[in-house]
C-alpha cells in the first residue's frame, strides 16, 4: 500500500508543485494587493494619484487574486492529491494538468490586469472581464475532468467523506461558474435579477467549492496525523449532506432589505439560520476525532493549522447564521461586519485548513522536510494573530458603525469618522498575516531549492520538542 | 458510501434545487418587468398618455454609467433605498420611497453594491443638483467633507492647466479662500469622463411614484 | 521489510522517510448521529416553515413589505375626466398648441377662445380621430397645417384618453362647455375609426348629428388641480410647454 501510495505522490508530483508555487505566487500578490488596499481605506492619498490604483480597483483585485489565484490553484493542487491518493490511482499525463494550469493562471493574470485596466464587470467575484473567463472555464474542465476520472478509477467500491466533498464541489463549481457568467456577463440578465444571481454566485462559491474542499483536506489530514478513524461516519454524511442542501440556498442573505420581494430574502435567512446544522456537525465530527491527542494537535504543524481553521468554521458559521436574522442584519447589513465575516470564512477557515494541507502534502511530494521550525511558528502565529484582529476590527467596527448610521441623528462623516480606528487596526491585522505568509514562503523556498543539510534532515519537523515519534 | 449514482445524483440535485428556487423562480416573476406609468387605470393598466417610468438614462449618462462602474465605485457605494422602518434610510432623506425591483430594469448592469463606506447614491442627483459640487468632490473629496472624507482623489479625471485668456466656463469653482484651489493662473478643468460621471450622478434621482411603491407625501 | 533488506535500503527508506511513518489512509468509525443533532435540524425545519409563512410576502413579487396583501387594490386612482385630459394634453397637444392653449401665430391655432373647440362636440371629435388638413380659420386668423389623426388609424389613442382631452380643451383657458363623455366618443370612434383620410375645414362641419345631452360645467371651471386653467395674460405667449 505504501508503494502505491509513493508511486501516486510520484506521478502528481510535478503538476501539484506546479499548483502550489503558482498558489505561492498569486498569495504574494494577493497579500501585497490587500495591503495597500488596507492602507488605502483610512488613508485616502494613499496612492490615489494613478488610476490603475485607486481603491475601486484594488479592492477587486485583491480578492480577485486571493480567491483565484491562491484560492484555487491551491485547492488543485491539494484537491488533486487527495483524490488522487483516496482513489488509490496513480495520475496519468500529469503534463496535461500543467498545461491546464498553465492556462488558467495566464486567464487570470489577464483578468486581474484587465480589472486594474477598468474592466472590471462590477458583480462580486465576477469582476474578471468576460474576455478573460472564457479561458479560465476551459482550463478548469481539464482539471475538473482530471479529478473526476480518478474518483472513476478508483479501487474499491465505497467512497471516503473527502472523496465526496471533493467530487460535489468539482462538479458544482464550473456550473455555478458558468450560470454567473452567462447570466451577469455576458449576456447580463435584466435588472435585479443579475444582482440575484451574483450573490447566489457568491455565496454558492464560498460554501459549494471553498467549504467542500476545506472540509475534505481536514477529514484527510486529522486521521493521517492522529492514526484514528473519524469519529463517526452518520456525522459525515449528515453534514456533507446538510451542506449540500443549504449551501447554495443562503446567497439572498445579501439583499435583505433591497428592492426584491420579501420572500427571496426570507428563503435564504432560513437557509442560513439552518446552515448551524451543517456546522455542529462538522465541527463536534473533526472535534471528537482529536479528542485526547491535544498533543498531537499542537506539535503537528498541520494539525495546528486545520485544527485552527475547523473552529473558524465553526464561529463563522455561528456568525454568519445570526447575522441572517433581519433584526440583526438591519445593523450589520453594508458595514464592515460582514467584510468580517467573509475574511472569517475564506481566510480563517478555507485559507488556514489548506495551509495545513500544504503542511502535511509538500514533504510527501518533495521529499524533504520542513527547514525550520521558527519559520512554522512564524507563519501560525502571524496567521492566526493577524486574522483574529482583521475579523474582530471589522466586526466591532461595522456592530458600531451600522449602530449610528441607523440613527438618522448621526451626520454620515461621523460615522465615516468613527470608523478610523477601526480600519486601523485591520491593517495591523493584515500585516501580521503579510509577515506569516512571509515566513511560509522563505520556509517552502528554503525547502524547495533545499541545500545539503536540508536534504540530510529526518524525522518530521514538528512543533514544542522534536524527540518524540509521531506522525506529522 | 457505496452508493455512488445515489451521490450524483444528489450532487445534482442540490444544485438544481436552489438554482430553480433562486435563479429561476426570480427571473420567472421579476423578469418580465417593464416601464409602467406612476398609477394604474382602473383595470389595471399602465394610463395611457401618462410618462413611463423608470426613465432611460441619457447617452453621456450611460457613459458616465461606464466610468462608475470601471473606477469601482460600487465597492463603498450603494443603490438601493431600504424601505421605512427598517434602516435609516428614509429618515436620512436618501429617498423619499424605498427602492423595487422595477426602478432597475432600464440599466444595463445593476450595481446595488453592499458596502456603504460612503452614503447611498440612489438620490444623490436629487440631493445635490450642483454639478460644480459633484466635480469638487471628485477632485477631492476633502473640500466638500470638510477634511473628514476616506474617499480616494480623482484628481487623474481633472487637468489643472493655466489660464489662457479668460477662465474656461468648465472650470471648477472653488471657494475664495479654499486651500485647495489650484495656484493663481491656474484652471482645473474636468476631462471628458468626468462630465459624463457627473452627468450620470446628476441622473440618480428617484422622484417618480410606481403602482408597487407609491411616495406618500 | 527483512532486516538484510532495511539495511540496503537504507536510501530508499530516506527517500520514503514521510511516507513510511505515514499512517493508514482515513476510515470512518461508526458513532451514530447524537440525538440532539437531529432535534435540532427538525426544529430548524418547523421555524423555517413558520418563518416563511410569516415574513414570505405570500411568495408575491410585489411584496415588498410583509404587511403586502395580494388581493388589495393596486394603486388605481379614478381619475376625472378634465384630469386624464390635462395628461394627455400635455403629453400629445402642448407641443404644438403650446400648455396656454394659444398656439403658435402662423403655425398652429389657438385652442382657447376656439369657436371649433366650444361648439358642436361631434366636428371636434372628428378632427381628432381621423385629423384635419388644409386652410382652417380659427379665432379670426388663417391656419394651413396637418393636425395628425389620433384614432385607431393614427396615434390609437383610447376613446377615454379622447373624451378626457376634448373636456380638458372646452373647459380650459376660459372655454366653457359641455363635457364630453365616454361612451358618446364610443359612438363617434364607431362612426369615424375606419376612415383613413383627414378632414378639411369644410367638410368637417357637415352632416353632424344632433348634439348629445350632457351636462353644462359649473360657471368656472373647477378642477381639483388646476395645471394652466386661469386664463393666460396676452403678454406671456412664449412659454414652452412640456415635452410630450
Amino acid at each position: 500500500m505504501r508503494t502505491v501510495l509513493s508511486e501516486i505522490d510520484v506521478s502528481i508530483r510535478f503538476p501539484a508543485l506546479f499548483f502550489v508555487i503558482a498558489a505561492i505566487l498569486w498569495l504574494v500578490v494577493g497579500t501585497g494587493l490587500t495591503l495597500i488596499n488596507a492602507l488605502q481605506s483610512y488613508q485616502p492619498s494613499f496612492m490615489s494619484g494613478c488610476e490603475f490604483v485607486t481603491y475601486g480597483r484594488l479592492y477587486p483585485a485583491a480578492t480577485n487574486a486571493m480567491l483565484f489565484g491562491w484560492g484555487c490553484n491551491v485547492i488543485f493542487a491539494i484537491g488533486l492529491w487527495i483524490m488522487a491518493r483516496l482513489s488509490l490511482a496513480p495520475i496519468r499525463s500529469g503534463g496535461m494538468l500543467i498545461v491546464a494550469g498553465l492556462f488558467w493562471n495566464f486567464g487570470l493574470k489577464v483578468g486581474i490586469l484587465g480589472i486594474l485596466a477598468g474592466d472590471l464587470t462590477g458583480a462580486e467575484f465576477l469582476e474578471i472581464p468576460g474576455y478573460a473567463t472564457p479561458l479560465l472555464l476551459i482550463s478548469y474542465a481539464l482539471i475538473g475532468a482530471w479529478g473526476i476520472l480518478a474518483f472513476r478509477a478508483r479501487q474499491g467500491q465505497g467512497a471516503y467523506v473527502s472523496q465526496w466533498y471533493i467530487l460535489a464541489a468539482f462538479f458544482w463549481f464550473p456550473w455555478i461558474y458558468m450560470i454567473a457568467q452567462f447570466m451577469v456577463v455576458w449576456f447580463p440578465a435584466r435588472g435585479v435579477v443579475q444582482s440575484i444571481t451574483s450573490s447566489w454566485f457568491a455565496y454558492s462559491f464560498q460554501n459549494l467549492w471553498l467549504t467542500p474542499m476545506a472540509l475534505a483536506t481536514a477529514y484527510y489530514v486529522i486521521p493521517k496525523v492522529i492514526g484514528r478513524p473519524i469519529h463517526s461516519y452518520a456525522l459525515a454524511l449528515l453534514g456533507f449532506v446538510s451542506l449540500a442542501l443549504l449551501g447554495s440556498w443562503t446567497g439572498m442573505v445579501q439583499l435583505i432589505g433591497g428592492p426584491i420581494p420579501v420572500w427571496i430574502s426570507s428563503v435564504s435567512i432560513v437557509a442560513a439560520v439552518m446552515m448551524v446544522v451543517p456546522a455542529i456537525t462538522v465541527a463536534l465530527n473533526l472535534y471528537l476525532s482529536v479528542k485526547g491527542e491535544r498533543t498531537a494537535v499542537w506539535r503537528s504543524p498541520a494539525l495546528r493549522f486545520v485544527m485552527f481553521g475547523v473552529l473558524s468554521y465553526f464561529f463563522a458559521n455561528m456568525i454568519g447564521s445570526l447575522m441572517a436574522f433581519r433584526s440583526v442584519n438591519v445593523i450589520t447589513h453594508f458595514t464592515t461586519f460582514s467584510l468580517g465575516q467573509n475574511q472569517h470564512l475564506v481566510y480563517g477557515f478555507f485559507s488556514m485548513v489548506m495551509f495545513g494541507g500544504l503542511y502535511f502534502m509538500l514533504p510527501r511530494l518533495t521529499n524533504r522536510e520542513w527547514p525550520s521550525v521558527r519559520l512554522i511558528y512564524c507563519h501560525f502565529w502571524g496567521s492566526a494573530l493577524g486574522i483574529t484582529i482583521v475579523v474582530v476590527s471589522l466586526i466591532f467596527g461595522g456592530w458600531l458603525a451600522g449602530n449610528q448610521m441607523n440613527d438618522a441623528t448621526v451626520p454620515f462623516l461621523e460615522v465615516v469618522e468613527s470608523m478610523l480606528p477601526w480600519l486601523k487596526i485591520h491593517s495591523m491585522g493584515v500585516v501580521f498575516v503579510a509577515i506569516g505568509h512571509l515566513a511560509f514562503i522563505i520556509n517552502f523556498l528554503w525547502m524547495l531549492f533545499a541545500t545539503g543539510f536540508i536534504r540530510a534532515k529526518q524525522g518530521p519537523t514538528l512543533l514544542g520538542s522534536a524527540n518524540q515519534e509521531g506522525a506529522a | 458510501m457505496k452508493n455512488l449514482p445515489l451521490l450524483f445524483c444528489g450532487i445534482l440535485i442540490a444544485l438544481a434545487f436552489s438554482f430553480t428556487g433562486l435563479v429561476l423562480s426570480s427571473y420567472i416573476q421579476l423578469g418580465s418587468l417593464a416601464q409602467t406609468t406612476e398609477v394604474l387605470d382602473e383595470i389595471g393598466n399602465p394610463v395611457a398618455g401618462d410618462p413611463l417610468y423608470p426613465a432611460k438614462m441619457s447617452g453621456s449618462a450611460q457613459q458616465g454609467k461606464a466610468v462608475y462602474t470601471d473606477l469601482g465605485c460600487v465597492y463603498c457605494h450603494t443603490q438601493q433605498v431600504r424601505r421605512a422602518g427598517y434602516g435609516a434610510d428614509i429618515e436620512r432623506e436618501w429617498g423619499k420611497r424605498h427602492t423595487v425591483a422595477r426602478d432597475y430594469i432600464t440599466q444595463g448592469s445593476v450595481l446595488l453594491g453592499h458596502q456603504r463606506i460612503g452614503p447611498d447614491l440612489m438620490t444623490i442627483g436629487d440631493r445635490h443638483s450642483d454639478a460644480n459640487w459633484h466635480h469638487l468632490h471628485l477632485y477631492n473629496p476633502k473640500i466638500t467633507s470638510g477634511g473628514v472624507s476616506t474617499m480616494p482623489r480623482y484628481a487623474f479625471l481633472y487637468e489643472t492647466r493655466t489660464i489662457e485668456g479668460s477662465a474656461s466656463v468648465h472650470a471648477l469653482q472653488f471657494e475664495a479662500d479654499s486651500n485647495y484651489a489650484p495656484a493663481a493662473g491656474y484652471e482645473v478643468v474636468p476631462t471628458d469622463r468626468a462630465e459624463a460621471l457627473v452627468e450620470y450622478l446628476l441622473s440618480l434621482q428617484l422622484n417618480y411614484s410606481l403602482p408597487e411603491a407609491q411616495i406618500s407625501e | 521489510m527483512s532486516d538484510e533488506q532495511h539495511t540496503k535500503d537504507n536510501d530508499e527508506q530516506e527517500l520514503h522517510d514521510a511516507l513510511m511513518r505515514e499512517q493508514d489512509e482515513p476510515s470512518n468509525g461508526s458513532s451514530p448521529v447524537p440525538i440532539f443533532i437531529l432535534f435540532l435540524f427538525a426544529a430548524l425545519c418547523f421555524w423555517g416553515g413558520v418563518y416563511l409563512i410569516q415574513y414570505g410576502g405570500h411568495f408575491h413579487k410585489d411584496a415588498y413589505t410583509f404587511d403586502y396583501n395580494p388581493y388589495a387594490e393596486v394603486a388605481v386612482v379614478q381619475v376625472s375626466l378634465f384630469d386624464r385630459g390635462a395628461k394627455v394634453y400635455n403629453a400629445q397637444c402642448s407641443a404644438c398648441h403650446q400648455a396656454t392653449g394659444l398656439g403658435i401665430a402662423g403655425a398652429f391655432p389657438p385652442l382657447a377662445g376656439s369657436e371649433w373647440v366650444t361648439n358642436h362636440q361631434e366636428s371636434l371629435a372628428r378632427i381628432l380621430i381621423n385629423g384635419l388638413n388644409g386652410p382652417i380659420e380659427v379665432a379670426g386668423k388663417q391656419y394651413n397645417g396637418n393636425m395628425p389623426a389620433f384614432g385607431p388609424n393614427g396615434l390609437n389613442l383610447k376613446p377615454l384618453e379622447i373624451a378626457g382631452v376634448l373636456t380638458y380643451i372646452r373647459q380650459s383657458w376660459g372655454n366653457q362647455a359641455s363635457d364630453v363623455t365616454e361612451a358618446t366618443m364610443i359612438t363617434y370612434m364607431d362612426q369615424y375609426g375606419s376612415r383613413g383620410t383627414p378632414w378639411t375645414a369644410e367638410e368637417v362641419v357637415v352632416d353632424l348629428s344632433a348634439e348629445p345631452v350632457s351636462a353644462a360645467p359649473a360657471a368656472e371651471p373647477v378642477p381639483v388641480e388646476a395645471p394652466a386653467a386661469e386664463p393666460v395674460p396676452a403678454d406671456a405667449p412664449t412659454e414652452v410647454a412640456a415635452a410630450h
